[in-house]
């Protein structure tokens, strides 16, 4: 089944080769410039291509499932095409061939998510900045409690479980923007941050202001059951396949956080996860891994430029939510507070600055805005 | 105007604008402790006992002042309080308020329900009263207190073994003071109308939790309430039903001295209330509060509606110093 699917940008350990038409609709892009930056880390050549304007910032492996080492340039003011290699061959925002040899061949993402600092910086104590500060300062970490892979210390019991609703039937509605500009706003403003989950000739969207008041959405595309989870606390959004050992399962919000970030449980165990470490920490399926897919966050207004008639998830969750008010507006713009204790503070950067982190072996790389102005 | 009349309303309108300075505020579980401190002037040499049965319904989901259509979690918040006091002389008097809470939060929606329920004995608050004024007319009091930590703070989710969160817990876990002010005038408005009105004020303490690694505390409270009540004599009975304007204000709750999200706000209640006193020894009492005005910081559960009812019996050594052995 995993074969049939390429999301977003391809499938995290999985390398698909699937011939999939695009979605990417031409547009002369008056979006601001792209950078791409070539780069190692953990002996892993990758590939970050970003946009501070246009507000994105994804990863992939410089090698191809065949074995070669691509190198990329970027390409501006074309989109689709965001970057170009040396076999002439035109990638766009996906990591798909679009023109040239390759066309239609998938890179291989890595595993990355974008995320406030601090966030990074507790998950991954002295983890490295591209471009930036040495870390310097001993770290301390705690020991695992007792039936957890973690330290329970930073472990906070907020809200009873599923107290934050996870949506299990999401309503979505083809978005095509000349229907919106007759009828006036659309519920979705030009700055919202979105995330974008691609599978086969669908896109989905999912806005910030609805995972807001949900955290995690379990959905599904043909066969392809997943969850798709966003921390406000964290500002971080991962996806990951709901299926395992043959038994799909639904994720609702057990109400605790770790370091700040969101801890979904499986209904089917009450097995514990944490969403940034992307396993199992406590219960049945304890030290499990997630089946991790790459997820892309953007800006509304990116997103509309990408992708033609895409589905986007509706206010009709059957909650009674108000969707227009963030009820984490003032904490995303108070860079100190953090809101939940963690166990390790970096100064580095300021805490609530939006990083893409990049994880290899176990160990973390943020990159920031800054390094694709 | 008769003075009493502009004395209420001059106490209303600073009432008013207290209300309208502050911005926002927190979370409303917890034993009722600071709300049932009570501190009217007793004759002396008098034990007064007095069991509260206390009904806190939170159903209502708000951000800031805008209440959501959402009803998926509910908490009830259930306690017991027994206060005893004891009038001294006619200026000093001590009480103390013992508590036992059992809450409960439900969450149901589609398929899934889960609860979480924290039980036990609570804090235990300890006073002294001096009464400035205690005349058939008057009543001006004040109070000094502390609030003992003898309530639970360990009680845990038994699946996972982790702490309940602090507004589920019985107790707080940290030393508070408190000072409360009451002021009683009857017969105003041509002998119609009795007039009360008063203040409490908690500063609260952190307090440690999980082996010392976490330190919580609860944000500061503010209340201030003021009414009239209305006397009905029936042979030998008296009826008294009363309206109150209550305002609470909390500040936010910290973790690690860290401001909790979603905690701290602001709270405005109208309790339609009804005593009735058999004889000068046993009176009953049953009150409904409902929000009017709430103005919360982020998101938060908060109270639909309140109902606490109370059964008093006054022992007075001053006539038999016996009495006590019958209780």
């Amino acid at each position: 089944m995993l074969l049939r699917i390429t999301i977003f940008l391809s499938i995290l350990f999985f390398t698909s080769c699937k011939k999939e038409t695009p979605t990417i609709i031409p547009s002369d892009s008056s979006e601001g410039s792209i950078t791409v930056l070539s780069d190692e880390f953990e002996g892993e050549a990758i590939v970050v291509v970003g946009s501070e304007k246009s507000n994105f910032m994804i990863a992939f492996n410089r090698k191809t499932a065949d074995g070669t080492l691509l190198d990329f340039q970027v390409v501006q003011r074309n989109f689709p095409a965001v970057m170009k290699d040396n076999e002439g061959n035109n990638w766009n925002i996906e990591g798909r061939a679009i023109e040239g040899p390759r066309e239609g061949e998938q890179l291989v993402s890595v595993n990355s998510y974008i995320g406030f600092w601090f966030a990074w910086a507790t998950m991954f104590p002295g983890l490295n900045i591209h471009s930036g500060e040495e870390h310097s300062g001993n770290i301390s970490a705690n020991s695992p409690a007792v039936g957890w892979t973690i330290p329970t210390e930073n472990v906070f019991t907020v809200l009873g479980q599923d107290a934050i609703p996870a949506v299990d039937a999401p309503q979505f509605e083809t978005y095509l923007e000349r229907d919106f500009i007759e009828a006036g706003a659309y519920f979705i403003e030009d700055n919202d941050l979105v995330i974008v989950v691609t599978i086969g000739d669908e896109t989905k969207i999912y806005p910030h202001s609805i995972l807001n008041w949900h955290e995690i959405v379990n959905d599904v595309v043909d066969d392809f059951s997943y969850s798709l989870s966003f921390c406000p606390i964290t500002g971080t959004a991962t996806m990951w396949n709901r299926t395992q050992n043959n038994i799909t399962t639904t994720f609702g919000v057990s109400g605790l956080l770790y370091n700040g970030n969101v801890m979904p449980y499986d209904r089917e165990t009450e097995s514990i996860w944490s969403q940034m470490r992307q396993d199992c920490v406590n219960g049945q399926l304890i030290e499990d891994k997630m089946e991790i897919y790459q997820v892309l966050e953007t800006k509304w207004s990116t997103a509309k430029q990408l992708y033609r008639e895409p589905l986007v998830m509706t206010t009709e969750t059957g909650f009674g939510k108000d969707y227009t008010v963030n009820p984490y507006e003032s904490y995303i713009t108070d860079n100190d507070w953090l809101s939940y204790p963690i166990e390790y503070e970096d100064d580095r950067l300021p805490n609530k600055e939006r990083v893409l982190g990049v994880i290899i072996n176990g160990k973390a790389k943020v990159y920031q805005f800054k390094n694709f102005q | 105007m008769p003075h009493s009349i502009k004395f209420f309303l001059l106490i209303t309108l600073l009432f008013l604008a207290v209300n309208a300075g502050y911005s926002q505020g927190c979370c409303s579980g917890g034993t009722p402790l600071s709300g049932n401190l009570d501190i009217a002037a007793n004759p002396s040499k008098t034990l007064s006992v007095r069991l509260i049965y206390d009904n806190n319904k939170l159903q209502d989901l708000l951000v800031q002042t805008k209440e959501l259509e959402d009803k998926t979690r509910t908490r009830l918040s259930n306690s017991v309080l027994l206060r005893l006091n004891y009038a001294l002389n006619k200026r000093i008097a001590l009480t103390t308020l013992f508590s036992y809470s059992n809450q409960i939060e439900n969450v149901d929606f589609l398929n899934f329900s889960s609860s979480s329920q924290g039980v036990g004995l609570g804090d235990i608050v300890f006073f002294v009263q001096y009464n400035f004024i205690n005349s058939n007319k008057t009543g001006l009091s004040t109070a000094l207190g502390i609030k003992a930590p003898t309530g639970k703070i360990d009680r845990i989710n038994e699946e996972t073994n982790l702490l309940l969160p602090p507004d589920l817990q019985p107790g707080t876990g940290a030393l508070d003071y408190l000072f409360s002010s009451q002021y009683a005038r009857k017969n105003i408005a041509d002998k119609n109308f009795d007039l009360h009105a008063g203040l409490t004020y908690r500063l609260t303490a952190p307090a440690e939790r999980f082996n010392n690694q976490q330190i919580y505390e609860f944000g500061n409270e503010f209340q201030f309430f003021t009414g009239l009540s209305k006397s009905f004599y029936i042979k030998k009975s008296i009826l008294a039903p009363q309206l109150t304007l209550r305002y609470r204000h909390t500040d936010f709750d910290k973790t690690n001295e860290i401001k909790t999200a979603n905690t701290g706000g602001h709270w405005t209640y109208l309790s339609l209330s009804s005593s009735y006193t058999h004889s000068s020894k046993v009176s009953f009492f049953i009150q409904g509060s409902f929000p009017l005005y709430r103005n919360l910081d982020g998101v938060q559960l908060t109270t639909s509606y309140r109902i606490t009812t109370s059964v008093s019996y006054s022992f007075s050594f001053k006539e038999n110093l016996e009495v006590i052995d019958a209780f």
